[in-house]
């Protein structure tokens, strides 16, 4: 191994043996640290539904779009080095325009007999916990998380008051992410009945018990196509309403994103829509755009991101073709669980929408 | 050779040099700023040595402060017994160098820096300074190929002079796969050598 060490040796051996000052570093890193000792805000509450979780992003916009300029992680939340975050908006409008500008084509139209098939491979958290008491919201929850691994399609026909078809697959992957007790105590969640099994209902009814009952044909539901036909395709004016439905949910910018990510997920938001959804998510504060993500199946797109101290999420669309082809959560520098790292992907996921010639079939 | 030391180069238990300074400041208790002061003495000087190897020395004196501010960001998650500080830091350095290599090399200036050719050698005989800088560029081309998680280790033991256990600690992944990683990555890359020896 004497030539393979010689070599790793004189590789970039002058710079990385240089004797540079590091006074400025050492001054920089010690004097956040003695800042850090400052009481800061905490959280108030743990967030337990996704629907918060995406509102707490907005609490740190400056952050974000810090993060996105300098290409390192970002400094601690209210330095005053922040600089102006136009200059990354604007990288991230123009990214998310260009993703908009691509979807020229309308969508392919269904013929009578054709469904259009909407399938979603994925990684998500399962696991058993207890949060904190209410009074100690800060408390370390116990518990511990898998990753595991399902899929879930969705056969949506021509004409939506027909039988559409649900199947989901649970899969055999399961991924231990931490735990406050040992992995071989923490036993794999079995998935629970509506995570599996075939289900078959008309406007996409699956679960005809459920309350409130889906009534076929509402204009307010999201699985009827007859719901996006009315929205306003201008940005601003889509934004507009994306935070008129959110209104009485806090945290404007996490919310709206979160609910634009499941517009999408349904597969019925048609083409136009699309472009300017991806436009008005453009318009929030604290949006970021990372391009060379790949979704869970390898294919590479843009991620539209927005964070906060506890998580990063990722929209993941497809710069030419406009698709939205997956999302994916990491942790931040303050997981909710705080036994899980930081850094760890705790969500990843893949969708693929295709029109295919017959309930069931896939090609 | 002034190499900083650390570089695997017998088959001795200890050719990984741990120092004292292994012993983790109290990085969760009351005075953040003297432990934090403790921890980049330490660990500042090595670590910039390995950064500027891995990106270059223009970015290098950034990732060291952004190693030590995400460090501070993080203290009260770190566990000194789970893993050794000196792991636990350059795990977040490495985290910090895969993200500035990513966007790098949007901008190809990084898969350059990886494949271009090494800075000029300046000792022993011609023939030798020939056939060492050849093999250096052979390495640097191989090494861009390489997956991140093998160039990681391997630059890790190599340059940052950590042991397996570090490296596990650093890359989240049990020693014994980062042992049979090393051996598997190293064994690869001593054979291109030869390979480009004989051919030479």
């Amino acid at each position: 191994m004497r030539e393979l060490d010689d070599a790793l040796d004189r590789l970039h051996h002058d710079v990385r043996t240089a004797d540079v000052p590091l006074d400025a570093v050492r001054t920089r890193v010690l004097t956040a640290a003695a800042d850090s000792v400052t009481p800061k805000r905490r959280s108030r509450a743990r967030w337990l539904a996704p629907v918060a979780v995406a509102a707490a992003a907005a609490l740190v916009t400056g952050v974000v779009v810090l993060d996105n300029r300098t290409g390192q992680q970002p400094p601690e939340a209210g330095t005053s080095s922040d600089a102006p975050p136009s200059v990354e908006l604007l990288s991230a409008r123009d990214y998310l325009t260009r993703a908009a500008d691509a979807i020229t084509a309308v969508d392919q139209p269904l013929a009578p007999g054709q469904y259009r098939y909407v399938a979603a491979h994925e990684w998500n958290s399962r696991g058993v916990g207890t949060a904190p008491p209410a009074d100690r919201p800060d408390a370390v929850a116990s518990g511990y998380t898998y990753l595991v691994e399902s899929r879930t399609e969705t056969w949506i026909p021509h004409d939506v008051t027909q039988e559409w078809l649900n199947r989901r697959t649970p899969l055999e992957g399961a991924k231990w992410l931490g735990g406050t007790v040992p992995q071989s105590e923490a036993p794999v969640p079995e998935p629970d009945e509506t995570a599996k099994g075939e289900r078959r209902g008309r406007c996409g009814d699956f679960f005809p018990r459920s309350q409130p009952q889906k009534v076929c044909g509402d204009p307010e539901d999201w699985d009827n196509p007859d719901f996006y036909a009315p929205l306003p395709r201008d940005p601003q004016a889509l934004l507009g309403w994306l935070r008129d439905l959110t209104a009485n949910r806090s945290g404007p910018s996490g919310t709206v994103f979160h609910w634009a990510v499941q517009l999408l997920r349904t597969g019925l938001v048609p083409a136009d829509l699309r472009a300017s959804l991806y436009r008005a998510l453009a318009l929030l504060d604290g949006v970021t755009v990372t391009d060379g993500k790949a979704n869970l199946d390898g294919r590479v797109g843009v991620a539209v991101t927005i964070e906060d101290v506890h998580e990063r999420r990722e929209l993941i669309v497809d710069p030419a073709t406009g698709d939205f082809i997956g999302e994916r959560t990491v942790t931040g520098p303050q997981p909710h669980e705080a036994y899980i790292e930081p850094g760890t992907v705790t969500s990843l996921s893949a969708i693929t929408t295709k029109v295919v010639d017959g309930i069931g079939r896939t090609g | 050779m002034t190499h900083l030391t650390g570089t695997p180069g017998g088959t001795s238990a200890n050719r990984y040099v741990t120092t004292a300074l292994d012993k983790p400041p109290d990085l969760r208790g009351p005075d953040v700023t003297a432990a934090f002061a403790e921890l980049f003495d330490a660990h500042a000087r090595r670590l910039r040595g390995y950064l500027a190897g891995r990106v270059g020395d223009a970015a290098a004196d950034d990732l060291v402060a952004e190693t030590f501010l995400v460090a501070l960001k993080r203290r009260h998650s770190y566990d000194p017994d789970r893993a050794p500080v000196k792991g636990w830091l350059y795990g977040i350095a490495t985290n910090l160098v895969r993200e500035h290599i990513r966007r790098e090399t949007r901008g190809h200036r990084a898969r350059l820096r990886l494949v271009g050719r090494p800075e000029p050698d300046h000792g022993g005989a011609v023939a030798d300074r020939v056939d060492a800088q050849r093999r250096t560029e052979v390495l640097a081309r191989a090494l861009a190929g390489l997956r991140d998680e093998d160039r990681d280790a391997l630059l890790l033991t190599s340059w940052a002079g950590l042991s397996p256990t570090e490296v596990a600690a650093a890359l989240g992944e049990p020693a014994g796969t980062v042992r049979s990683r090393l051996h598997r990555v190293r064994t690869r890359l001593q054979a291109l050598l030869t390979e480009e020896n004989r051919d030479a």
